[in-house]
C-alpha cells in the first residue's frame, strides 16, 4: 500500500540563461514501511524531487505538471498552513551536511523544542523529557546533557544523530533523507545507516533515501528508483536491480561500484556527464553516453516498460531483445 | 578558553593600533608639514612667534627625540595648548567632548533602534514594496550631505513649523532659571540625576533635530547591513531545515534568522559611531552645538593645528574603544567563540 | 566565464534604475566638461562677480538665482561639478592606485610583508573617516589638490584589503602555480595574471565609493579645507549660502545640496546594481 505517490512530476527553473528542466516527468510510489532509494549522479534531479515533495523549492522553481499524493491529498494543492502542519509532523527531512543544517546559535534541545512546539501540544516539562528520550533513541551519550549543547560542540556523526532526533520529534510517517551520510567519515556512515535502519523498523517509518551511492542502497533499501536527467530510467526491487540491471545507465553505475576484492583499475566510469537541463532533449537523454546507442534512441524517448515482476526500465534495448 | 585567547589577541591588536595611531598623528603633525612651527603658530604668525614655537616644540631636535617628548606629554595626559586662544586643550575638551558624545550617542541610538528592525523586515520580505522603499530610504540616507540636511531640517522644523529650536544645547532661559549642575557634562544625565526636569526636557528638545540629522547616514548603513545579513541568514541550510521541520514563518524569521543576522549586524554599532562623529564635525557649526566639531572647524579657520591633532587623537581613541567593545560583545554572544 | 560576463552586462542593462542613474551621471559629466559652451555666464562660473545682480531669486534668466556676488548659480553649479566630480573620482582612483598594488603584494607574497601592510591598514582604519583627512589636509594646507590627497591617503586601506582578499582567492589557481613553477617572475604574475582577475570587485567597490568620496570631499570644502575662492565646488557653495539660508535666500544652498545628493545617490544606486550584476550569488538572493 503506497503512502506517497509521485505522478508525472515536472519541475523547471527560471535562470538568466533560460529555463532549466530539472524534472521531466517522474513517477514512483513509496510503500508504507518501505525504504526507497532515489539514485543518480549529481544533477539528475534527486534532490529536486525531495524538495518538491516538501514544497521547499527555491523561488525561481516552478512545478509545471504532476501530483504528489500523500494520504489522498495532493501536496501540490494543499494550502500553505496545511503544508506547514505536514512538514516535520508527517513528512520530515534530513540533510546532507548536519553542521549546516543545525542552527549554530541554538542548543540541540532548543532546536528540538521548537519542532515539538510547532506540532505537539505539550507542557514545557513534557517536552523536556521528550527531548531527552529522543536524544537517547538516536544513541547519543548523556542525552540529558546533550540537550544543552551547541552544535559546534558535537562531532559530525553526533550532529547527524541530533538532526535525526529532531526529524523524529513529531513522529513523522515519512522521512526524506537527502544524502544523509555523504558529509561523514566512512566508519560513521555505517553507524548512521544502521541507526536509520533500526529506527525505520522500530517505528514503521517510510523512508526516501536520496543518494548517489548504490552501495548504500544495497545495504539499506528495499526498492530503487534510478534517475537520469530528470526522468526515471529504471525502477524495481533492490534484489532485481542488483541481480539483473537492465538500463545501460544502471549497469554503468553498478560497474562503477567497488566490490570486495576489486582493485581501483577494475572500476569503470561512465564517460561524459549529465546534460545541464538547458537544452531540450529529443530522444533518450542517456544516448550520448550510452555504449549500446541505436539510431532511434536519438529521436525517440523510450517509455518505462515492465520487464519483470516489480521491475521497469526505459530503454529500447529490451524491445529489441524481446523481438528476437 | 577560546574566548580568553580571543580577548588577549583582540586587546593586543588594540594596543598595537593605538601605538600606530600615535605614530601616524606624529607624522601628520611633524613630518608632513613643510614648516611645522609656522603651522603651530596659527594664522599669520610673527617670525619671533615661530622661533619661540620651534624651541618650545623642540623642532630643532632629531625626529626620534621629538617623538619621545610627544609621547611623554601624551602619557602625562597633556594635549598641549591652543595657539589661537592659548587655552589648555585638556580644559577645552572636558567641555566639548561630552557635548559631542551626547549628540553622537543619541544619533547612534536612533540609527540602531530604527535601522535594525527596518533592515531585518526588509531582508525578511525581499522584493516586497517595503523592501524597495527601504532600499531607497537607505541609499538616500547615505547620499545626503549632512550639513545640507541640517539646513533643510532647520528651515522645516524651526522656520516653517516652529516645533524645534534652531540650535545650541539648551535655551538661555533654562540656563538662567534651571541651571544644570555639571557632573558628567552630559546634560540629559546631569539634569536627570539632579531631578531638574525642566532643563532635561529643554536639553532633549534641543538634541532632537541635530541627532536626527546626524543619524541619517548611520541609519542608511545600519539598514543596508542588517538587510544584507538577514538575506544571508535566510539562505542558510538551517533555515531550510527549519522550514522542513514545519516551523512557522514568524518563528523562522524573527527567532531563528534574526538571531543569526544580528551578529554580523552588530558591526554597525562601531560604524554608526564613526559616521555620527564624522557628521558631527560638519553639522555642529550649523546647530551652534558647542562640541568637538565646532571646536575643530573653528580651529581649521584659525589654522589652530594643535587642536586639530588633539581632537583627532582623542576621538580615535574613543573609536578604538567602541570597536573593541563591540567585538567583545559579539564574541560573548556567539557560542562558537564563548564555548570551547 | 564568458557566459558570466555576458550575463552581468545583460543584467545591468535590464536594470532600469541603473540606466536612469547612468543617464543622469552622464548628463552631469557633460554639463561639467562642456560648461564654457553651455552657459552664457562662463566667466561668472569661474568666479567673476557681477555686482549689479546680487542675490537675485530664481527667474527665467537665472533659473537657480544668483549669489552674493551676482554670479549665475547655474554656471557656478556647472563649474562646481568639475571640481566636485573630479574630486570624487580622483580620490577613488588614487586610493585604488595605492591600495590595489599593496594588497596584491601582501596577498601574493604573504609572510612578514603581508603582516606589515595589513597592520598599517589597521592603523589607518582606526580613524573615523574624515577626521584623519581633516588633519592631513590642514597639515598640507587648504587647497583642492591637498584635499584630494588627504582623502585618498585615508581611503587606500579599503582597497588594499579588498585586493589582498581577492588575490588570496586567485593565488591558488592552477595556472598561477604553473606560471610560478616555470619561473615566471612575481612582477609578471601579479601584473598579468592576478590583476585582471581581481579588477571586477575593485571596480564594483570603486563605483560604490565615488558617491561617498564626493560627500567627504564636499565636507572638507564645506569647512574650508577644499576648493578655494574664487573657484567653488558644491560643498563651498552650500557653505557660502548657509548664512542666508534661513533669511529667505534659500536658493543659494538648496541647489548645490541637491546636486550633491542626487549625484551621490546616482553613484550609490549604480554601484549597487553593478555589485548585484557582478555577483551571481547576490542575483539569486535579491
Amino acid at each position: 500500500m503506497a503512502i506517497l505517490t509521485v505522478e508525472n512530476l515536472r519541475v523547471r527553473f527560471k535562470t538568466p540563461f533560460g529555463a532549466v528542466y530539472a524534472l521531466r516527468g517522474i513517477d514512483f510510489e513509496l510503500a508504507k514501511g518501505q525504504t526507497l532509494g532515489l539514485v543518480g549522479e549529481t544533477g539528475c534531479g534527486k534532490s529536486v524531487t525531495g524538495r518538491s515533495i516538501m514544497r521547499l523549492l527555491d523561488d525561481n522553481a516552478q512545478v509545471t505538471h504532476g501530483r504528489i499524493i500523500f494520504e489522498d491529498k495532493d501536496l501540490l494543492q494543499v494550502d500553505d498552513g496545511e503544508m506547514r502542519r505536514i512538514r516535520g509532523n508527517r513528512i520530515a527531512m534530513i540533510f546532507q551536511d548536519p553542521s549546516a543544517a543545525l542552527n549554530p546559535l541554538f542548543t540541540i534541545g532548543q532546536q528540538i523544542n521548537d519542532v515539538l512546539r510547532a506540532h505537539a501540544s505539550n507542557t514545557r516539562e513534557g517536552r523536556q523529557s521528550q527531548i531527552v528520550e529522543l536524544l537517547a533513541s538516536v544513541g547519543l551519550p548523556d542525552p540529558a546533557q546533550m540537550a544543552d549543547v551547541y552544535p559546534h560542540q558535537l562531532s559530525g556523526g553526533q550532529q547527524q544523530r541530533a538532526m535525526i532526533a529532531q526529524s523524529l520529534a513529531a513522529q513523522p510517517d515519512v522521512i526524506i533523507a537527502d544524502e544523509p551520510t555523504t558529509a561523514l567519515d566512512v566508519t560513521i556512515q555505517a553507524q548512521i545507516l544502521d541507526l536509520l535502519r533500526t529506527l525505520q523498523r522500530e517505528r514503521a517509518i517510510s523512508v526516501i533515501l536520496i543518494t548517489h551511492d548504490l552501495g548504500i542502497v544495497a545495504e539499506t533499501c528495499q526498492h530503487v528508483v534510478v534517475l537520469y536527467a530528470g526522468r526515471v530510467v529504471e525502477t524495481g526491487s533492490v534484489a532485481a536491480i542488483f541481480a539483473d540491471p537492465q538500463h545501460p545507465y544502471t549497469q554503468g553505475l553498478l560497474a562503477a561500484l567497488p566490490r570486495p576484492g576489486s582493485r581501483g583499475a577494475d572500476l569503470t566510469v561512465i564517460p561524459g556527464s549529465v546534460p545541464s537541463g538547458l537544452e531540450r532533449i529529443a530522444g533518450c537523454a542517456f544516448a550520448p553516453r550510452c555504449e549500446h546507442v541505436m539510431d532511434r534512441c536519438r529521436g525517440h524517448q523510450p517509455a518505462l516498460a515492465e520487464i519483470g515482476s516489480a521491475h521497469q526500465s526505459a530503454c529500447f534495448l529490451h524491445e529489441a531483445s524481446g523481438d528476437g | 578558553m577560546v574566548f580568553l585567547s580571543f580577548l588577549l589577541r583582540r586587546l593586543g591588536l588594540s594596543v598595537f593600533v593605538l601605538v600606530g595611531v600615535l605614530i601616524l598623528t606624529f607624522i601628520v603633525s611633524r613630518v608632513i608639514p613643510s614648516n611645522p612651527a609656522a603651522l603651530y603658530a596659527g594664522a599669520r604668525p610673527r617670525p619671533e612667534q615661530v622661533a619661540e614655537i620651534e624651541k618650545k616644540l623642540g623642532l630643532d631636535k632629531p625626529l626620534i627625540e621629538q617623538f619621545r617628548v610627544y609621547l611623554a606629554d601624551l602619557l602625562d595626559g597633556d594635549l598641549g595648548e591652543s595657539y589661537h586662544s592659548r587655552r589648555s586643550i585638556n580644559t577645552d575638551l572636558s567641555i566639548f567632548l561630552p557635548a559631542t558624545l551626547e549628540l553622537v550617542i543619541a544619533a547612534v541610538v536612533i540609527a540602531l533602534v530604527l535601522g535594525i528592525p527596518i533592515g531585518a523586515l526588509a531582508g525578511a520580505y525581499p522584493r516586497s514594496p517595503f523592501d524597495y522603499a527601504t532600499r531607497f530610504v537607505a541609499i538616500a540616507g547615505v547620499s545626503l550631505p549632512s550639513f545640507w540636511l541640517a539646513l533643510i531640517a532647520q528651515s522645516i522644523f524651526f522656520s516653517q513649523l516652529g516645533w524645534l529650536p534652531l540650535g545650541s544645547r539648551i535655551s538661555r532661559d533654562a540656563t538662567l532659571f534651571y541651571p544644570i549642575a555639571a557632573q558628567t557634562g552630559f546634560y540629559l544625565i546631569d539634569a536627570a540625576v539632579s531631578g531638574n526636569w525642566e532643563a532635561w526636557f529643554d536639553a532633549l528638545h534641543h538634541l532632537i533635530l541635530p541627532a536626527l540629522v546626524l543619524s541619517a547616514y548611520p541609519l542608511g548603513v545600519t539598514i543596508r547591513m542588517t538587510q544584507a545579513s538577514m538575506l544571508e541568514a535566510l539562505s542558510e541550510t538551517y533555515i531550510m531545515a527549519a522550514r522542513a521541520a514545519g516551523l512557522s514563518r514568524p518563528v523562522i524569521l524573527f527567532k531563528l534568522a534574526l538571531k543569526n543576522a544580528i551578529m554580523p549586524a552588530l558591526t554597525v554599532v562601531g560604524l554608526s559611531f564613526a559616521y555620527s562623529i564624522t557628521g558631527a564635525f560638519l553639522v555642529e557649526v550649523i546647530f551652534s552645538w558647542p562640541g568637538l566639531g565646532k571646536y575643530v572647524t573653528e580651529a581649521v579657520l584659525n589654522v589652530d593645528f594643535p587642536v586639530i591633532i588633539a581632537v583627532t587623537l582623542v576621538v580615535t581613541v574613543f573609536y578604538i574603544g567602541v570597536n573593541l567593545l563591540v567585538d567583545l560583545i559579539q564574541a560573548l554572544l556567539d557560542p562558537r567563540v564563548r564555548l570551547v | 566565464m564568458r557566459i558570466e560576463v555576458g550575463s552581468s552586462a545583460w543584467f545591468l542593462i535590464r536594470d532600469r534604475v541603473a540606466l536612469v542613474c547612468m543617464a543622469f551621471l552622464i548628463a552631469i559629466a557633460v554639463s561639467a566638461i562642456f560648461a564654457p559652451l553651455l552657459t552664457p555666464y562662463a566667466r561668472q562660473g569661474m568666479g567673476d562677480p557681477d555686482l549689479t545682480a546680487k542675490f537675485k531669486p530664481p527667474s527665467i534668466e537665472h533659473p537657480f538665482g544668483t549669489d552674493g556676488l551676482g554670479r549665475d548659480q547655474v554656471a557656478r553649479l556647472m563649474f562646481g561639478a568639475r571640481r566636485s566630480l573630479s574630486m570624487g573620482l580622483l580620490v577613488v582612483l588614487i586610493a585604488i592606485a595605492i591600495g590595489a598594488p599593496l594588497g596584491m603584494i601582501a596577498g601574493y607574497l604573504g609572510g612578514w610583508l603581508d603582516e606589515a601592510i595589513m597592520r598599517v591598514t589597521d592603523v589607518f582604519l582606526a580613524f573615523p573617516p574624515l577626521l584623519l583627512a581633516i588633519a592631513i589636509a590642514a597639515a598640507l594646507g587648504a587647497s583642492y589638490t591637498n584635499a584630494v590627497m588627504a582623502i585618498a591617503v585615508t581611503w587606500w586601506p579599503w582597497y588594499a584589503r579588498l585586493a589582498r582578499a581577492q588575490t588570496l582567492s586567485v593565488r591558488e589557481r592552477a595556472y598561477i602555480e604553473a606560471a610560478h613553477s616555470i619561473g615566471v617572475r612575481d612582477r609578471v604574475i601579479i601584473g598579468r595574471h592576478i590583476l585582471p582577475n581581481i579588477m571586477t570587485p575593485i571596480i564594483v567597490q570603486g563605483t560604490l565609493d565615488v558617491g561617498a568620496a564626493i560627500l567627504v570631499a564636499a565636507g572638507l570644502s564645506f569647512i574650508g579645507l577644499g576648493t578655494q575662492a574664487p573657484f567653488a565646488d558644491w560643498g563651498v557653495m552650500i557653505s557660502d549660502g548657509r548664512l542666508f539660508f534661513l533669511s529667505g535666500r534659500w536658493w543659494l544652498s538648496t541647489f548645490p545640496g541637491l546636486a550633491i545628493f542626487l549625484t551621490a545617490m546616482a553613484f550609490n544606486f549604480l554601484g549597487d546594481s553593478v555589485r548585484v550584476a557582478a555577483d551571481p550569488r547576490l542575483r539569486r538572493l535579491l
